[in-house]
């Protein structure tokens, strides 16, 4: 099993956000926002100190739900003061962004890691169309093509134009390319049926990013097992990642009440605009209308309710002694079989001080125990 | 788009030789795929601004084959003859699959009359480890077409369709790979301009990866969402693409502002 670490930068200095769209600034303090940010940071290098296999760095807008909108910036500063741990951009709003743009960043993380690279190619959420102004009725459309383009950017032995529906370039060829060939392994979400068959198509791993519960999961995996059938070929335990919010501390008590705590007011302050501009987007366009099995917003409040020992029983969360938590991953590994987790370490304003607690009790008393799990040939011979 | 073309037939020395003309300006020569002469929505753009002339190779669509051309370099030299004798100056030449397979030879063989090349989905530049090319009928449907739901019918009675096939088989150009060819295309020296769908399974993307590499004043473009009939599957891109190539030349990479190609005569581009 390899872990990696996903810390979304919140900004964690205000008891509301408001309700509408687009959540007003008005109340962002710089001088907290630079001290945040150095906190951050290091919390993301400290990944690598506690044996995390990755560090996560990802893309949001206009929000204090995270304040990365370019998360490549993030990448690189932790790429350079880190040796060994993956960079682990999940990812880049390809829909929203230049592709090229994202071939060119990518490469350079690459290059500058040494070829520790993992490109996470994500659809994003519905609130960013908003914020970037792009059509969500095209993000499907723009993501299939983003997609193929920013690959070839990566493999073409030549230079090339593009002609496209959504991408017109009559003459690319970037330098750098990635170091990783034929390029570097490839990250996509798999919270529905199309991404976890779009997943599958580009034999990429697929991030089941917030766990509803293990029923909702395992299809997503069956999915992706099938298409790949399909196309001839057989996935092992490494192309699936299951993302949860994690808090482990010396006493269940005390991880309980940081995640209970943190996830209130991640859904009360944090995600509070975002669920307006959501509803909007999918109330007026067809961004998941093809999608059956797509977690609806009103199951994150369903969540925030639900008592932490039941979320911890549905696989949402990882929550309690370092003990406590390696049997709960040996229960989710058992259901799902997956080879990748990638834990949330802050959720919501959960202290600074507990993240890091949690992080190094994870890496000194969980992780030597479930290292194990999951892994294949190809995984040994990759470490 | 429709446009009136002219059909005519000039004799040759070998023989006659129909053809397809429309439009004023500068002469362009339209060369057509293994599925014989089809006026295409790029092609109709193209007259708006080019004269078109559009030569059907003996044999095709009912034409009859000349007894001693039956090679591809037999057919540059017919198709050199054809220009001398028609536009009467160098042109630039515009080959579709087949087409682009023939193009390429008269490029190399005659390069004092093609001004410009484009080369859509060129045959003939298949690996000779790939593995053969499929002509079942419900095989080639699929790999033609991406969007078969955009191709017009088919107005070619069955006899000629068979008749076009045995003219493919006439010529040897059901390999998809000419040697010969393949060994000769450093020679191309004029703005070449290499056009592949990225659903096109029938020429390799490693086939125009390599004429890019080795033709020394090239571009090479991906349509995305095509597969081998470019024309067909996405026929404003392509349309777009040729007319800007063919009115800019070189400085087609650079992005105009304007919804139109600027009204740039044929002569002065760069």
């Amino acid at each position: 099993m390899r872990f990696s670490q996903t810390h979304h930068m919140p900004y964690t200095d205000i008891d509301e956000a408001g309700l509408g769209w687009p959540i007003s600034n008005s109340r962002f303090e710089a001088q907290r926002a630079v001290e945040m940010f150095r906190t951050y940071i290091h919390a993301k290098v400290h990944a690598e100190e506690c044996g995390f296999d990755a560090i996560g760095c990802n893309e949001h807008h206009m929000s204090p739900f995270g304040m990365m909108p370019n998360p490549n910036l993030i990448a690189a500063s932790v790429t350079e003061r880190t040796t060994k741990a993956e960079i682990q951009l999940s990812g880049n709003i390809v829909p929203l962004t230049n592709p090229i743009r994202v071939a060119e960043e990518y490469a350079m993380i690459d290059v500058m890691s040494g070829g520790r690279l993992m490109a996470g190619f994500m659809r994003g959420i519905p609130h960013e169309y908003v914020a970037y102004n792009i059509a969500p009725d095209e993000s499907w459309s723009r993501m299939r093509e983003a997609v193929q383009l920013i690959l070839k950017a990566w493999t073409e032995p030549e230079p090339f134009g593009w002609e496209g529906e959504h991408y017109r370039f009559r003459a690319v060829s970037i330098w750098p390319k990635p170091v990783q060939l034929p390029h570097p392994p490839i990250l996509m979400s798999g919270g529905s049926p199309t991404s976890a068959r779009f997943a599958a198509e580009h034999r990429a791993i697929m991030g089941i990013l917030r766990v509803l519960n293990f029923d909702q999961a395992l299809r997503l995996i069956d999915i992706y097992k099938q298409k790949a059938r399909e196309d001839g070929w057989e996935p092992g335990p490494d192309r699936f990642m299951v993302g949860v919010p994690t808090a482990v501390a010396e006493t269940f008590e005390e991880a309980k009440r940081e995640l209970h705590d943190g996830t209130q007011y991640f859904f009360d302050v944090l995600q509070g605009g975002i669920n307006r501009a959501q509803l909007l987007v999918l109330q007026k366009t067809r961004f998941n209308a093809d999608d059956t099995l797509v977690r609806p917003i009103d199951k994150d409040q369903t969540m925030k309710a639900t008592p932490v020992e039941q979320r911890i029983e549905n696989g949402q969360v990882l929550c309690g002694t370092p003990d406590m938590v390696v049997d709960q991953i040996e229960r989710m590994h058992a259901a799902l079989n997956h080879g990748h987790m990638n834990l949330i370490v802050k959720v919501g304003n959960m202290s600074d001080d507990f993240v890091l607690r949690s992080m190094r009790l994870l890496g000194e008393h969980v992780f030597p125990e479930v290292k194990r799990l999951g892994r294949t040939t190809e995984t040994v011979a990759a470490e | 788009m429709t446009v009136e073309f002219e059909r005519k037939t000039t004799d040759l020395l070998t023989g006659p030789v129909t053809y397809f003309v429309a439009g004023a300006g500068h002469d362009i020569v339209y060369l057509h795929p293994a599925a014989g002469m089809r006026i295409s929505e790029p092609l109709c753009r193209l007259v708006r601004r080019f004269r078109v002339w559009a030569p059907v190779v003996p044999g095709f669509d009912g034409t009859v084959p000349h007894e001693t051309v039956d090679t591809m370099p037999a057919l540059a030299g017919l198709l050199a003859t054809f220009i001398e004798s028609g536009p009467g100056r160098a042109v630039d030449v515009v080959g579709s699959s087949l087409g682009g397979w023939l193009g390429a030879w008269l490029a190399v063989r005659h390069p004092d009359l093609v001004e410009h090349l484009v080369l859509a989905a060129p045959a003939g530049f298949r690996p000779a480890d790939a593995p053969p090319l499929s002509f079942e009928p419900e095989v080639m449907r699929a790999q033609l077409y991406a969007h078969p739901e955009r191709v017009p019918p088919d107005d070619k009675p069955p006899e000629m369709r068979k008749a076009n096939a045995e003219a493919v088989a006439r010529y040897g150009l059901g390999g998809s790979h000419d040697a010969a060819l393949q060994a000769r295309v450093t020679e191309i020296a004029c703005q070449t301009l290499i056009l592949h769908g990225t659903l096109d399974v029938r020429v390799l993307a490693t086939g125009v990866q390599m004429l890019k590499e080795r033709i020394p004043n090239s571009q090479l473009v991906y349509v995305y969402d095509a597969a081998h009939s470019l024309e067909l599957d996405q026929p404003e891109r392509v349309g777009a693409l040729i007319e800007d190539f063919l009115v800019r030349g070189e400085a087609f990479i650079v992005n105009q502002a304007l919804p139109e190609i600027a009204d740039t005569a044929a002569g002065s581009r760069a």
